[in-house]
């Protein structure tokens, strides 16, 4: 029987986001190792009593629990956190025979600002008795910005091989490897370049929708 | 001093009844105002990450419901205190909800502190935080986690002047631990 991994989006976006693309690639490179993939997105799930119920068991079925999310106020987003929170309350015997990985992408250039987010994952793969093989921390997100990884050249492939790592660890139930962890933590761009490039950018969208004068309105002072 | 409180626990149950009184026993002396905001009675939506509240209506969520007036709150108080329980080290999802629609007190753009880059302030009211984790049972792996995350939280909230308790039903001293920390935090207000 093929082993299944189920892979949660936690960005609540709407459009394609940076989480969305790299658990899609993710689950392609599971598929690759012989794995059923299926991908969730956390609001859609939260959405309904039926998606919930269904999303429960997924979960049950699944061999791999995979978190992919964005990073917001540092740490974990909170329909993310909504769910993990059902999924402990749902289960008291916990799920000792599932692995979980959990893999988090930040705005700011530093991944190393993922860190506390991931601590607490491995906190509630330990609540949950999960079998934790480790986190994924990736600065610079909103340079993808749900572009698929492949449209960006040599610039992303590192980050391909550290998922396609990461798959094979995975795959043999190993800890993600820390090549794949240093892969994600090294910046894309030079940090002046990424600051520079997103301070103009946030410019130029206001300049799109008039309020380029206004972008420092206190509206409660 | 303007305080406020976003009681974020999942119910009002005795344990929370007699915190929030501390609290307000040891804010009655110092602060000229405080507000309690009981986030189980409001409807704050998930944020949807659309960033318009930088780029399209900067400073306001465009999602109009109670997110605005925790917003409205925040905005004017000196000190705010989060109370709620403390999921796998982080904040409930409660809190999360609440705290995830700031975004919209902060600029787009980036800055550094102290080596890192984070978003620059809207607001200049200089802001105390303190951070209340309630656990069923105390967990030091839990409370360490909770406390660097609080200290993080402060770096981007732009704020000095902060500090982290967790607390369980079970400590019989909880009450006056809580107010001896919030007495600490008020000691240092500018």
């Amino acid at each position: 029987m093929k082993r299944a991994a189920l892979l949660l989006v936690g960005s609540p976006k709407k459009k394609a986001s940076t989480s969305l693309v790299l658990a899609t690639t993710l689950a392609s490179q599971l598929q690759a190792c012989g794995w059923e993939s299926q991908v969730a997105h956390v609001c859609r799930v939260l959405a309904s009593e039926p998606q919930q119920a269904q999303f429960m068991a997924d979960l049950e079925h699944c061999d791999c629990f995979i978190l992919v999310f964005p990073l917001y106020i540092d740490c974990l987003p909170a329909p993310v956190v909504s769910l993990l929170e059902q999924v402990a309350a749902c289960n008291p015997n916990g799920y000792p025979q599932k692995k979980l990985v959990a893999i988090c992408n930040c705005g700011f250039p530093e991944a190393s600002q993922i860190d506390i987010a991931l601590q607490i994952c491995r906190k509630f793969a330990q609540s949950c008795s999960f079998n934790w093989l480790g986190g994924l921390g990736l600065g610079m997100g909103g340079m993808i910005d749900g572009q698929e990884l492949g449209s960006f050249g040599r610039l992303t492939k590192p980050l391909q091989a550290a998922l396609h790592m990461t798959a094979t660890a995975i795959d043999q139930n190993q800890p993600i490897p820390q090549q794949a962890r240093n892969i994600f933590a090294k910046r894309l761009l030079p940090r002046w370049l990424y600051v520079a490039m997103g301070n103009h950018n946030w410019k130029v969208l206001a300049k799109k929708h008039q309020v380029k004068d206004r972008l420092s309105d206190q509206p409660y002072q | 001093m303007h305080a406020l409180i976003l009681d974020g626990m999942d119910a009002d149950d005795s344990f929370s009844r007699s915190l929030i009184t501390s609290l307000n026993k040891v804010l009655g002396a110092s602060a000229s105002s405080t507000a309690t905001l009981s986030l189980r009675k409001l409807q704050i939506n998930w944020c949807q990450g659309c960033f318009n509240c930088w780029v399209k209506t900067p400073g306001i969520c465009c999602q109009h419901d109670d997110g605005l007036v925790v917003n409205a709150a925040e905005a004017k108080a000196d000190l705010i205190i989060f109370l709620g329980q403390v999921s796998f080290g982080g904040y409930s999802s409660h809190i999360k909800r609440a705290l995830d629609r700031t975004i919209p007190m902060i600029m787009p753009f980036f800055t550094k502190i102290d080596g890192e880059v984070h978003h620059t302030r809207r607001y200049f009211r200089r802001q105390s935080l303190l951070n209340i984790g309630i656990m069923a049972q105390p967990d030091p792996e839990s409370t360490a986690i909770f406390t660097a995350l609080m200290a993080r939280n402060a770096i981007n909230f732009h704020s000095q002047n902060y500090a982290t308790i967790t607390l369980s039903p079970t400590d019989t001293g909880a009450t006056a631990s809580l107010a001896a920390a919030l007495t600490g935090l008020l000691e240092q207000l500018p």
